[in-house]
Parts: C-alpha cells; structure tokens; sequence
C-alpha cells in the first residue's frame, strides 16, 4: 500500500516537470556556436589544396571541376560523419562549420552529387507554422 | 427538478448526461487525457498539433474522423453478420447501466428502487459480450484475449460485486437517490474506506487499465479481443473499454463520494462529473506508472487480497449498519 502510494506521489511530482522534448520546428534547442553542424567552402579562400580530400576518414570530401577552370571539394553528405578533420585540415580556413544540422534535400540526385554546399543553403530553416 | 419546458429530467439524463453526449464526450477527453497526462509524466508534450489553443483536445476527433473513414474490413472467414454486430452491440451494452445511474436529484432515465444492484449487474454481464466478440472474429490473438479477459473477470468479478454489496448493506437502499441522501452526514468512501480499496482495484482490473491490462497486452497478444477490427468497428470495440470507465466512475461517484452533493440542479451534474474524475484520474494516471501483471500475479491479486478485503468490507458494513 505505502509502495503504490509512493509510485502515485512520484507519478504526480513528474507531471508538473516542464516537457524536456522539443516541438520541432517550432522550437529548436541551442546547440552554441561551436556546433560541428554542415560544411560550407568559401570559394574565395579555397586554393584547391586537397588537404581535406586526404584527411577525410569517411572518403566523403572529392574535388569537382568548377566552370572557372579550378578544382573545389565537394561533399558527399551520404558519407559525411561531420568529424570536422577536413576544417582542422584546411590551411586558409575556407571550409567551416555552420552552426546548422537541419537541412532537407528535396531532391536525391543533389543529395548524392559530391558537391559543395552553397552558404546560404546552410541557413537555418524558417520556421514551419503549426498545422491550426 | 426544474429543467426548462420541453426538456424533463429523464431526457437531460438520456441526451446529456450521463447520456448520449456525456458517453461520446468522454470518449474524446478520456483518450486525450489518458495520452496527455502520461506525456507530462515522461516529459513530452503529448498531443499537440491538432488545435493547439485547446492543448490538442481535439486531436482524438481527429482519429476518430481517420478510423471512420478507413476501410473497413469484414474477413471472409468470420460470421460477419456477427462480426460487425458484437462490437456495436458491446459499446451499447456497456453503456446501459447509465440508464438506472442518477447524475443529480430526477437526472435519471429509468428510476428504480433497486437502480444501482442493477447496473452493477449489468456491468458484469456485459463480460460475456466481450468474449462473444473475441470468438466471432475468429483469430488466435483474440481467442487468447478472449480466454484472459474471462481470467481477469472471474478475479475481479466476485470483489467488484461484494464491494457494491458492502455498500447496498451500510446505506440499506440500492436506489440512487436514497443511497445519495444517506451520504448528506458523511460520504461513503469515509464510511467504508475497505470497500472502497477495492471498488477502484476492481475498476482497474474490469477496465483493463494498466497493471492489468492483460487481455490486451500489445506486445503479447497485438490488441487481444480487438485484434481483427478496423474502421468503426475498432471505435465500437476499443471505445466499449472507455464507456465502462465512464459508467463505473459514475457509479463510483455516486456509491462512494455522495454523487451530487452538496448541491442538486445543473450545479448537482457538474459536482458528479468532478467526482468522477476520482476514478477516472487514477486510471489514466496508472499507464504511466505500473508495468503488467503477469496473469497469476493478477488473478491472485483478485483471489487473495481483494476478496479477503472485500469479504472485510461487508463484514465492516454489517457490524456498522447493526451498530448504527
């Protein structure tokens, strides 16, 4: 009897505890910045030095001849682990981190293109409204 | 008791509540309720989407919407006459005992001077239903819920009984007014707390809410008796469940917690509804908190201590109608 009403006692307490799940994509939890979220290149910085190419332990990163004549990595996302050793890799900083694990691919060709993956594709995703 | 013109007591009771609208009602809250309280227990959030203003009340409605208009699938192989008439003739049976339960003072469909033995009769009766239920959709799962809900009812039946008994003797009336009015001094639950104990195990264990939901335990027999139904049919078959909840919490209210008192009137129905939350709370509430009984552990649950307690409280009820 003491035990069943220990059990309720206990059942009630957790039922005033706020919800620990999230309502995504409504509400999203914040992961800070040093998040290991998608990789993003900045061309501009990129001097084709296929550093990340060889360090990928994932063989995710290939690099793809672009129409200005120069090579850039791309990235296979099927094979992708998001380790991060391509960004220590980089000696100019030109492939980083975004603070962004949420992105949908519409379309499964792109999805398995190595290719790059256009900044402001990372952004992250507006949020949804709610179905009513 | 004073309803406007057209609307007599015995209609209110009939359409309202504890009628038609109070059944399906409760069908609605007790399904969200049931998964919301057990999300806040876990931490979720529970149904959400649908309405959110109102905290997802409306999402059962919108299953049921989604059952009704899903195939519906009477197998080759059954009696299907029977097959789509059980679970119809089920839902209904198990909200019959509404019709001798009074809600407030004249809140009654058919008044009678022996209201509630009937209902609980009646309540016990609808067992057989069940099991004609199980055996019509001809599967194995069902046999196998079919044979466990007979365990299970044999284990509470006789302790449901013998608690109901306890209290017909301490108040020395079954009719629900009556039994009411003895309760205006001290309410029955304070006169014969034994009974009580076991009234709410028995509701568990007829309802087959958690520590004993073994006629359909998911990951044993898929959904026991309710296996083969889809569609309408699954909301006939499942719902029964709910509608008995419905009718023991109301009969519970108005044995155990002085029904309508201290009020009488549209105040008297609202008072017997909160009342019922006494019971039906627990009984969602239990989902979260007990894994299932095995079945001996719960047939010796209902053999062993509830009808010793039980035994006690008739026992209590004699010695205190003979002293009072």
């Amino acid at each position: 009897m003491i035990t069943h009403l220990k059990l309720f006692t206990t059942a009630v307490k957790q039922l005033f505890q706020p919800p620990l799940t999230v309502r995504w994509p409504e509400e999203r939890r914040n992961y800070g910045d040093r998040m290991r979220g998608f990789i993003v290149n900045d061309r501009s910085k990129c001097i084709s030095c296929q550093l990340c190419e060889a360090v990928c332990p994932a063989k995710a990163i290939k690099f793809h001849l672009e129409a200005d004549g120069r090579r850039y990595p791309g990235i296979d996302w099927g094979r992708c682990i998001l380790c991060g050793y391509c960004v220590d890799a980089c000696p100019t900083g030109s492939l980083q981190h975004v603070n962004n694990t949420e992105i949908v691919w519409t379309d499964l060709d792109v999805y398995k293109k190595p290719s790059e993956m256009d900044p402001d594709d990372a952004a992250p995703l507006p949020a949804t409204k709610s179905l009513i | 008791m004073d309803f406007p013109s057209p609307l007599s007591g015995d209609l209110v009771a009939a359409l309202v509540f504890p009628g038609v609208l109070g059944i399906f009602g409760f069908l609605v809250v007790a399904i969200w309720l049931e998964r919301k309280l057990v999300a806040r227990v876990q931490w979720r959030y529970g149904p959400l989407y649908v309405s959110r203003p109102l905290g997802g009340l409306l999402q059962p409605v919108a299953d049921l919407f989604k059952l009704v208009f899903s195939e519906l699938v009477l197998p080759r192989h059954t009696n299907r006459l029977l097959f789509a008439a059980t679970p119809i003739l089920l839902f209904f049976a198990e909200g019959l005992p509404v019709v001798f339960i009074a809600a407030a003072p004249g809140v009654v469909m058919a008044p009678h001077s022996y209201g509630l033995a009937i209902a609980v009769v009646l309540v016990l009766l609808v067992a057989v239903l069940m099991v004609a239920m199980a055996w019509t959709e001809a599967d194995k799962f069902t046999y196998i819920g079919a044979m466990r809900e007979i365990l299970l009812t044999a284990a509470y039946e006789v302790p449901l009984l013998l608690a109901a008994l306890a209290m017909f003797l301490l108040y020395g009336t079954a009719d629900p007014h009556k039994v009411v009015e003895v309760q205006s001094g001290l309410w029955g639950v304070l006169l014969n707390p034994l009974a009580f104990v076991v009234y709410l195990v028995a509701l568990l264990m007829a309802t087959t809410r958690f520590p004993f939901e073994i006629p359909e335990a998911e990951p044993e027999v898929v959904l026991g008796p309710y296996t083969e139904y889809g569609s309408t049919l699954f909301i006939y078959a499942f719902g029964a469940n709910y509608v008995k909840l419905y009718v023991l919490s109301l009969l519970g209210a108005v044995l155990f917690l002085g029904g309508w008192l201290p009020a009488a009137g549209v105040l008297g129905v609202l008072i017997t509804l909160a009342k019922m939350g006494v019971f039906v709370l627990p009984a969602m509430l239990v989902r979260a908190i007990y894994p299932r009984y095995r079945i001996d552990q719960a047939l010796r649950i209902g053999w062993g201590q509830l009808l010793a307690l039980s035994a006690a409280a008739v026992l209590w009820s004699l010695l205190a109608a003979w002293i009072w």
